[in-house]
């Protein structure tokens, strides 16, 4: 277990990726900081909240409710790095962090609430097949 | 046709450490062409260290190599199901030996003698969401609005180390509560799943390698 | 009459068969032996004065290094304080270090200098391991360590021969500090 690493609201995200892990400034190719929204690549993933809907059966159908977990891809001269984006993209210090907000940016801004209205549509129903 | 010699035959070590188990006539020496009338149950001491490298071969080769194992438990749902699968994994990855975000790992838990299966979501450098992110719907129920979710807290993954959460936050004990894993407990890569049956086999893809569907190039 | 199907039987090409007969025949031996090796004991150098002056006394005079036996069967198991122990570091999972066990689980350990915060419980599953020299980069580093990173203990002094034998860790005066977890109750 290490030192406990300095946890930081996820607000502050834009500033904290500035720094490095020697704690230094991160140096990019074009001497400029990291931009998040517009430099890194936006990924994402699927995590679930799964519920096995009669634990004491061996064939019990499982619910799951999708969560989608955002990252950004982002490079700087010591190699790439990932950031997850998951608490932050979509907030007011993700839109005022990018300076140019492309097309492409503001529609990932909308996806979190989009999914909000699409989440009883999006309930997964899973049998265990065993 | 000549007899069938088997390279596991320790008839040249024995003469080589001038071991003689009998001295009867039939006895083999080292320049003989006879070969011994049977050259692995021959001798008993011949079998048991036959047996012995063989097991020695395999252990190492599950070791270094690949190796199967059930999937049990909740924690890896819908990926994994909660039992009746197996799943392969490549020991070439251990210790996270290339490793990236998105992949499924086996590895020794660090605060008991259990091992568990989760996936990697930072690796040293790597920023991460500290705490659960909920689905929308319960964030609602919470009353979790777009405005304090900004609140939510991050840490960064310190050197030799990764964060691990079980696909099924619900049930899984995982980096959330023990904290950032350090590599060196990693044993290895899940690389593909496999139902009761082999036809029902499967990679297992990274999410994070293929481009999504909502990507800035789109 | 030819073993390995060749017809000629000139001293050369018998040579060569027996030559190869027996490279096949040791061939076979080193999967038991890698297998002692990383499951049962081993013999390793120690490099570095983390140790000092238990191992590697003469680090600054000369570069000579100590051989130790390395016992590995069950090695996480068991622990004790004063111990002895191989560990891969839990910042660089390639790199194999030496320390002693300060602290078991439970205890309440008073740290030392680059640590953030002065006194310290170690959780479960997990040990406080000190270098006894002042070169050290232990857990007043990087925290207490998970006892699964453990992969060996240091059991025998194998060279020099003037400090080779048992390495008797129970006799390792215990460091101020440690609260042990019977008494913290």
């Amino acid at each position: 277990m290490p030192p406990p690493s300095q946890i930081f609201p996820a607000k502050d995200l834009l500033s904290q990726v500035q720094i490095g892990p020697d704690g230094r400034k991160r140096k990019t190719a074009d001497g400029r900081g990291i931009d998040l929204a517009k430099d890194c690549e936006l990924l994402s993933l699927l995590q679930y909240e799964c519920h096995v809907l009669h634990p004491g059966i061996r064939d019990s159908p499982v619910q799951c409710w999708p969560i989608t977990r955002w990252f950004r891809r982002c490079q700087d001269m010591n190699g790439r790095f990932t950031v997850e984006t998951t608490a932050w993209e979509g907030t007011a210090e993700a839109a005022s962090g990018s300076t140019t907000s492309t097309p492409g940016a503001q529609s990932n801004h909308q996806v979190p609430t989009e999914q909000a209205s699409k989440t009883s549509q999006r309930l997964v129903t899973a049998i265990n097949h065993i | 046709m000549p007899p069938f010699r088997p390279p596991f035959s320790f008839n040249t070590i024995k003469s080589r450490l001038h071991i003689r188990f009998n001295t009867t006539k039939s006895s083999t020496t080292p320049n003989s062409t006879t070969p011994p009338k049977n050259p692995i149950f021959g001798h008993p001491f011949r079998t048991l260290i036959a047996t012995a490298k063989l097991v020695a071969f395999t252990h190492l080769f599950i070791q270094y190599g690949f190796y199967t194992s059930p999937a049990a438990g909740p924690s890896m749902l819908p990926t994994m199901e909660v039992l009746g699968e197996w799943m392969l994994v490549s020991k070439w990855h251990r210790f996270g030996r290339g490793v990236s975000v998105g992949d499924v790992v086996v590895f020794n838990i660090p605060i008991n003698d259990g091992h568990g299966v989760k996936r990697v979501l930072g690796l040293p450098g790597d920023y991460v969401l500290v705490n659960t992110p909920h689905s929308s719907a319960s964030s609602l129920e919470e009353g979790v609005t777009e405005e304090n979710r900004g609140e939510k807290a991050m840490m960064q993954i310190p050197k030799g180390h990764c964060w691990l959460v079980g696909d099924n936050m619900e049930a899984s004990r995982d980096s959330r509560l023990y904290g950032p894993v350090p590599l060196a407990l990693i044993r290895g890569k899940v690389v593909a799943k496999v139902r009761q049956h082999p036809w029902e086999f499967q990679w297992l893809r990274n999410p994070l390698d293929t481009l999504p569907e909502y990507s800035l190039e789109g | 009459m030819a073993r390995w199907g060749s017809g000629a039987a000139g001293p050369q090409a018998r040579f060569f068969r027996q030559f190869s007969h027996h490279l096949i025949g040791f061939a076979t031996w080193l999967p038991p032996l890698i297998w002692f090796n990383t499951f049962v004991a081993e013999a390793t150098f120690i490099h570095g004065p983390s140790m000092y002056p238990f191992l590697n006394p003469h680090y600054n005079e000369s570069l000579r290094q100590d051989l130790c036996l390395v016992y590995k069967l069950y090695a996480h198991e068991n622990l004790q304080r004063g111990m002895v122990v191989t560990f891969r570091s839990p910042e660089d999972p390639n790199q194999i270090t030496v320390k002693r066990v300060v602290g078991l689980e439970g205890d309440t350990v008073r740290t030392r200098a680059p640590y953030p915060f002065e006194y310290v419980h170690v959780p479960s599953g997990h040990v406080w391991v000190e270098g006894d020299g002042d070169k050290t980069k232990d857990s007043n580093t990087y925290g207490p360590i998970s006892a699964r990173l453990i992969t060996g203990r240091i059991t025998h002094i194998l060279s020099p021969w003037n400090r080779a034998g048992r390495v008797k860790w129970w006799e390792h005066r215990e460091r101020d500090g440690v609260r042990r977890e019977a008494e913290s109750l």
